[in-house]
């Protein structure tokens, strides 16, 4: 009785929100299951030629790109996400442990929040630049031959460096307001205990800060993934429509760009349900990862 | 005695230490952090000529700054028009995004329901598709409600503001964050709370939201910037160059002729555009701090 | 209860959706009517383009000219922002039923487009005693480029043309005594040949000789001077042709010797800049873009300011003489009344009319579309480099080399197959800028622009 009446009230706080994603997300993402079944489907006309089961995905799989999108979007993934999570913890708990110029500095790490992503690419442009770089010129110091990061004929390795630096560093502001606001939210009692019985600063941080943020990097980490799984945005910021490196075009191809191929194709017969196919695979393989993820912090997040 | 002082010296001294690392760690980050910003500004100000200088102009001397890139960007759209509707669909968005996603982080974090985690990993799970996908088919959406105007019968403002806001008044994303933030607050809270009678709808509103304060306001922050920035579909849907928002006029700044960006003059109008976001952020990040220290809330 | 009722409504959902989408069937194509005379009621047509302020103010003053011939049609013209963001406005609106009346764009978004029927033919209307317009005063290419279409039907009109050209620094030329023509073009041998003296790194001397813009251009361009084959209509990929392989082989020299250059040389998309440097000699981009070659006083490069002469571009000795001619057309969309479609005629018949184009080439720099647009006594003004008005002397310079080109224009073939004519365009820039950067060699680049196209 009162289990049935708690089910009423919850669906009752959530109709708000579940009216609008119903009709702007779920409907869309059924759409999407329901495109990748029909052969020649065209959008101008509506109209489509009965039914396949596989023939869009196999479509999606025998793109030449395909095998290299799927290492690509992996390496991106399992390498940038770890390493922006862990700058942007600790950045954010030196941050919270200073009192003077914390605002400031808190606004100068929102900053690339705010910077236009056209900015931010020509920034990076510059700071790869083979003659004028500044890593180049860094690397200069200690005698190490300028290396050609993302100019014409660049190395898939040397491309893919320089896009992680990029990935990570676009990642970095959003990260640090969050686990910023979460550090906020934890109650001074546990600091001001840990001070009385003196606890190493190491201590502090892995038995009270983690385990009091990890909600937030639980989110984080999620968010993340998913986000990291979506890399497109960065890939052309870096390297434009070619998707890589002048000479090497669309070696830095990743699942979303075969996504987005197809949906610049729009017009063309079949051209949507290739795109709905690439978005369910690369859906199954976030959907597995989140689920892992999900698991493993039902024992590990401390609420 | 005299062990003592020593110790607490030592003690100073390795504590000043740590600070003078930590404040060092922090500049350098705030250094690296800065280069593309301070990239903008500069290519915001270089006339042509400076701008096609090899290798890079990292310095320019103030007498060489040129403001009327400013000006021509100004002259490119109709920027006061789209700042008007701007702010009001950042509003509307957020005003929106803000009630749907207390509700339901609250339903998710402290209502205990028949199929919950399903419902929160479908809810997950869509964020895990692409956007354009979305767009395709809620264009269509859109268009079937009749938010587009038809072939005999313009789009109004009213349309132009429902097809501009309505899809963005929720967010996974954020109630995701909310969620998390929710479930942190000590359930002694929310059974005291019941023991005392107060509904849930009280509890929810005199004490989750003030608590959760910091994550709501980072949550109206991140949704405004997000309508600011947004670009494919407010192109997408609105009919009426008076109805399009601040982004639909960055991408005037290239030469239309030839295709060739004009990048200071880009530069000029992004930051025209990113301006007031950084006031409202500076005037918001105040809030926030007040609103920690004042919360009072122990656990 | 209420998991059964999220199925309810997610099933409710699907079924609302196999509605919205029907079997592919007979699709009925109405036929165009030409109305014999402007109907007297209010019309009002939507025109899609991508001017901007600047461009659009010209464009606004002859859409009031218009509209004060026919004052009962009310023209709504919006501009979409750049070519990419008009197509996909216009693919979903077509989809969604909510098209505007006409609007601007390439060959081969109208053939997109068509796979939706949602373009009509305009020959009825080209034809008609009425309304109609003289085709054979358009320039052949054009009119062969908008008719390249199934059936060989006009589905649109040319608009705003432009083609190539080649800026030299003329400094340097004089320098060595070598005198280029502003309406014949030279040969890419002689190009080799002028290499050997101004290739190095000397006082009168470049990096390169000839930056070429586009490398598609380059390759399709090049591939029909060698009459080698490139891709039709049908959406073929024929690269893997004897003489497209022997031109690319002609490039990847030319490329060694230093003769010719792709902007990707300084990691750039355009040469501009790096001609202005003194990187290189010679470039060769659109006739559109010549505002950007010219230096200006206190140029920073090696030459200085420089000056600057304007030539057509280099054909093949005994070759077929060609060069790209681009730019955007006009269509009628078909969701219109027959009212609409006849005042969306007379607006690109007015847009297109001798005089209006001429002023348009003037005051843009693109190119009259109609012979007669060229031979109007206000272009020959504006062709007449003997008393042109300084000002517009590049200008000037830049529209006769382009007039020189007008007999051997061509055209992309387009097509929207799953692979559009514009994939086979990027993938031909893509192969030659592999083969400039030595990441691949001519045959591999071949191989792998066919594997990216048809799979």
């Amino acid at each position: 009785m009162l289990e049935e009446k708690n089910n009423l009230k919850a669906w009752l706080y959530l109709s708000p929100a579940l009216v609008l994603l119903a009709v702007f997300t779920f409907y869309p993402l059924f759409n999407a299951f329901y495109l990748v079944f029909l052969k020649d489907f065209n959008y101008l006309l509506r109209e489509f030629d009965g039914y396949t089961l596989l023939g869009n995905f196999s479509y999606v799989v025998r793109n030449p790109n395909f095998k290299q999108a799927m290492i690509n979007t992996f390496f991106i993934v399992f390498v940038s996400v770890p390493v922006s999570v862990m700058i942007a913890l600790f950045v954010s708990v030196a941050l919270n442990s200073i009192k003077k110029l914390q605002g400031f500095f808190q606004t100068i790490y929102f900053l690339p929040y705010v910077t236009n992503a056209i900015a931010v690419g020509m920034a990076f442009a510059f700071i790869f630049h083979q003659d004028y770089g500044l890593i180049n010129t860094f690397l200069g110091w200690f005698n190490v031959n300028p290396i050609n990061w993302v100019g014409t004929g660049a190395s898939w390795g040397n491309a893919m460096f320089s896009l992680l630096v990029y990935t990570i560093w676009g990642g970095l502001a959003f990260k640090i307001m969050i686990f910023l606001s979460g550090l906020q939210s934890i109650d001074k009692q546990y600091y001001d205990a840990a001070r009385v019985d003196s606890t190493p600063r190491r201590r502090v941080f892995t038995k009270i800060t983690v385990p009091l943020l990890s909600p937030m990097i639980l989110y984080i980490v999620i968010t993340s993934f998913i986000g990291a799984f979506k890399a497109y945005a960065t890939v052309v910021g870096m390297f434009g429509v070619g998707l890589g490196p002048a000479g090497n075009p669309k070696s830095m191809i990743t699942m979303v760009a075969l996504v987005y191929d197809a949906l610049e194709h729009t017009g063309s017969i079949g051209a949507i349900s290739e795109a709905a196919a690439a978005s369910i695979i690369l859906f199954s393989i976030t959907l597995l990862f989140t689920i892992i993820q999900m698991w493993v912090s039902k024992k590990r997040v401390h609420y | 005695m005299e062990n003592s002082i020593k110790i607490d010296k030592v003690s100073r001294r390795n504590k000043i230490i740590a600070k003078v690392f930590v404040y060092f760690f922090l500049v350098l980050f705030a250094v690296i952090i800065l280069i593309p910003f301070y990239w903008m500004v500069l290519t915001s100000v270089k006339s042509m000529q400076d701008l096609t200088v090899t290798p890079p102009i990292l310095f320019l001397p103030f007498d060489r700054w040129r403001l009327d890139n400013f000006q021509s960007a100004l002259n490119a759209a109709p920027y006061l028009i789209f700042m008007r509707n701007t702010v009001i669909v950042s509003f509307l968005s957020t005003v929106g995004t803000i009630f749907t996603t207390i509700f339901a982080a609250f339903a998710f974090s402290r209502l205990n329901f028949k199929g919950r985690d399903t419902l929160f990993m479908i809810l997950l799970s869509s964020m895990m598709i692409p956007g354009e996908m979305f767009v395709i088919t809620n264009f269509i959406t859109v268009s079937d409600l009749g938010w587009l105007g038809s072939n005999n019968v313009s789009q109004t403002y009213g349309d132009a503001l429902k097809a501009l806001s309505l899809p963005f008044m929720t967010s996974i994303f954020y109630i995701f964050f909310l969620r998390q933030t929710f479930r942190q607050i000590p359930n002694e809270l929310y059974y005291a709370a019941k023991v005392d009678g107060t509904s849930d709808f009280k509890y929810l509103w005199r004490i989750m939201v003030p608590i959760a304060k910091p994550t709501i306001i980072t949550i109206i922050i991140l949704n405004a910037m997000g309508t600011w920035n947004a670009y494919i579909w407010p192109n997408l849907v609105t009919d009426n160059v008076n109805f399009r928002l601040v982004t639909n006029g960055l991408r005037t700044a290239y030469n239309q002729l030839s295709g060739q960006v004009i990048y200071n003059e880009q530069m000029a109008a992004a930051l025209i555009v990113t301006l007031p976001l950084l006031i409202v952020f500076f005037l918001l990040k105040k809030y926030i701090m007040r609103g920690v220290s004042r919360s009072g809330i122990k656990g | 209860m209420k998991k059964l009722l999220v199925f309810m409504l997610s099933l409710s959902l699907v079924l609302t959706l196999s509605g919205c989408y029907s079997k592919t069937g007979e699709t009925e194509t109405e036929g165009v009517v030409v109305l014999a005379e402007l109907p007297d009621e209010e019309i009002n047509i939507t025109f899609w383009h991508i001017y901007g302020q600047g461009k659009s103010e010209l464009l606004d003053a002859l859409i009031a000219e218009f509209e004060e011939m026919y004052p009962n049609i009310t023209v709504e013209s919006i501009s979409q922002g750049s070519y990419t963001d008009l197509k996909s406005k216009a693919i979903s609106s077509i989809s969604a039923g909510n098209t505007p009346d006409l609007l601007v764009g390439y060959p081969d978004h109208f053939a997109e487009y068509l796979n939706g029927n949602a373009i009509i033919p305009l020959d009825l209307f080209i034809n008609d005693e009425t309304w109609g317009v003289d085709l054979t005063d358009f320039i052949d290419s054009y009119v062969e480029e908008n008719s390249q279409y199934e059936g060989g039907v006009m589905y649109s009109m040319p608009y705003s043309k432009s083609t190539e050209m080649m800026v030299y620094n003329k400094t340097v030329f004089d320098h060595y005594g070598i005198t280029l023509s502003n309406t014949e073009p030279v040969t890419w041998e002689e190009l080799e040949t002028y290499a050997t003296q101004i290739v190095g790194d000397g006082e009168f001397q470049c990096d390169y000789l000839v930056n070429y813009d586009s490398s598609a251009n380059l390759f399709i361009n090049a591939s029909r001077q060698w009459d080698g084959q490139y891709t039709n209509t049908a959406g073929e990929v024929l690269v893997d042709d004897a003489n497209t392989v022997s031109m690319l082989n002609y490039m990847s020299g030319l490329f060694d010797s230093k003769t010719l250059a792709l902007p990707i040389a300084w990691d750039e998309s355009y040469g501009s800049a790096n001609f202005l440097k003194g990187d290189v000699c010679m470039t060769i981009g659109s006739t559109a873009g010549i505002a950007y070659n010219i230096p200006l006083p206190g140029n920073v490069g090696k030459f200085g300011q420089f000056e600057v002469g304007i030539a057509p571009i280099p054909q093949k000795e005994g070759g077929v003489n060609s060069v790209m001619q681009q730019g955007p057309n006009i269509a009628i969309m078909s969701d219109t009344t027959d009212a609409e479609r006849l005042a969306s005629w007379l607006l690109i018949k007015h847009l297109t009319s001798a005089e209006a184009t001429a002023q348009w080439a003037i005051d843009t720099g693109y190119l009259p579309v109609r012979y007669s647009g060229y031979e109007s006594a206000e272009y020959q003004a504006f062709l007449d480099t003997a008393n042109y008005d300084p000002d517009w002397k590049y200008q000037s310079m830049t529209a006769n080399a382009a007039y020189a080109q007008v007999d051997f224009f061509q055209y992309d073939p387009a097509f929207a197959n799953r692979v559009t004519s514009s994939d086979v365009r990027d993938e031909a820039g893509l192969a030659l800028e592999a083969i400039f950067a030595k990441t691949k060699t001519v045959q591999e680049a071949i191989a792998n622009m066919i594997a990216q196209l048809v799979w």
